[in-house]
């Protein structure tokens, strides 16, 4: 086994306090008793940051299998990222600054995350090629344990989550853009969501701190559903059928693709820069629809949304 | 728990349509499935494509297959399986192809 070298006794010290906040054992328990590797790192970070949020964990469950098991961004990196953004909010509380510092831990989540595991769609990560052999296939699942291999990664990802995530909000603070800052923020504001939801939610823009991957205000606009039917009683379910639903608008909207470079056309260089594009109106289409599917005052949705 | 009757057979199915038992499957429930649930009146060879994929994942894994995995594997675009399905990969395809509703990922 390759020993850990550290660079200085600061990171040693951090290492240490990461595996006194957060064990191996602890994480893949968690695993086995919330069911979603979303609402698994959701849930460890949020109590080694000393801070659960119970519903809001439990809402990030369809974030799972790359939001409702489409195969996109690990639900790791969607839970661990809403961690972080309320570790912003209480912190930084609301406003640009807390949004742009969420934006930035998230890019460390994805960063980190990626340098672990050399991709971060949850369909890769699984290491099945659907074209493979079915030996093959059987030998992954059977033999290696596909879901083993995801309580693995969540026992090894998790320490190193909540360190990006400590070490990004303790640097020096950058200078943050003119609101909005954020497009699941602005969006999750739009649903009615709370200044720590919003602060929460605003790590996802630009396809999770502005990588480029799947939609982040479309998981924001899930996850704030989620919370929504928590509060009226109504379970969250890893495939629920509103999850769906809101699936199906966004893609109608944006020509059936999920990918924020795709629909952008580009990867944001910067918070500024895609704040910028905020400020010009860019993605507002997309930003109506969800609102609009989301909200329970306004079931018709994509339909309410192209009346405005 | 609801039940829809087709050709002498009694199908039990969730509120949302899913068949409960997805060993009372086969082609013809398929075409009945689909007609009935997704309006479609005959499935084609790509429509086929689709449901013998999602069949199989299913059988060898127990739970459907990721939706971007339909796409690489029938090499059909999003919006050619939506225009297939109108209710989705998710929804529809799978009801079609008589997978139950999954509850978790572990």
């Amino acid at each position: 086994m390759r020993a850990v070298e550290f660079r200085d006794d600061q990171e040693r010290d951090a290492m240490s306090n990461e595996r006194s906040r957060i064990s191996s054992m602890g994480t893949v328990g968690t695993f086995l008793t919330r069911g979603t590797c979303s609402q698994t790192l959701f849930c460890v970070l949020d109590r080694a940051f000393e801070h659960p949020l119970r519903a809001e964990e439990r809402a990030s469950d369809p974030l799972a299998g790359g939001i409702v098991q489409h195969g996109y961004q690990c639900g790791m990196i969607w839970g661990s990222t809403l961690a972080a953004g309320a570790e912003a909010h209480r912190r930084f509380g609301t406003g640009p600054q807390a949004e742009a510092r969420a934006i930035l831990a998230a890019q460390r989540i994805v960063e980190s995350f990626r340098a672990q595991n050399d991709e971060t769609n949850c369909l890769e990560i699984t290491g099945i090629d659907e074209s493979s052999s079915a030996l093959q296939m059987t030998t992954h699942f059977l033999l290696k344990g596909g879901t083993i291999d995801c309580f693995r990664m969540a026992a090894r990802y998790a320490p190193v989550a909540f360190r990006e995530v400590n070490t990004a909000l303790s640097e020096e603070p950058a200078e943050a853009p003119a609101a909005p800052v954020s497009c699941s923020a602005m969006l999750a504001r739009r649903m009615g969501a709370s200044d720590m939801h919003a602060v929460m939610a605003a790590g996802l823009a630009g396809g999770i701190g502005l990588s480029g991957g799947a939609c982040g205000a479309l998981g924001a606009a899930i996850w704030i559903a989620g919370m929504k039917a928590l509060e009226e009683g109504r379970k969250v379910e890893f495939k629920s059928k509103s999850a769906l639903d809101t699936i199906d608008r966004f893609v109608e909207c944006t020509d059936y693709e999920f990918e924020c470079s795709t629909i952008v056309g580009r990867k944001f260089e910067s918070v500024a820069d895609h704040a910028r594009h905020l400020c010009q109106g860019g993605c507002s289409k997309i930003i109506d629809v969800l609102a609009a599917t989301g909200s329970p005052s306004s079931p018709r949705g994509v339909e309410a949304a192209q009346e405005k | 728990m609801p039940t829809v009757e087709y050709a002498g057979r009694s199908l039990q199915v969730n509120e949302q349509g899913f068949i409960v038992r997805p060993e009372e499957w086969d082609e013809d429930v398929a075409r009945f499935l689909a007609r009935t649930a997704e309006g479609i009146e005959e499935l084609t060879s790509d429509h086929w494509a689709i449901i013998r994929f999602i069949r199989e994942h299913y059988l060898a894994h127990r739970r459907a297959p990721m939706v971007r995995a339909v796409c690489r594997t029938t090499g059909l675009h999003l919006k050619r399986i939506y225009q297939l399905f109108p209710s989705g990969p998710a929804k529809g395809a799978c009801k079609v192809a008589g997978l139950p509703k999954p509850d978790g990922c572990v």
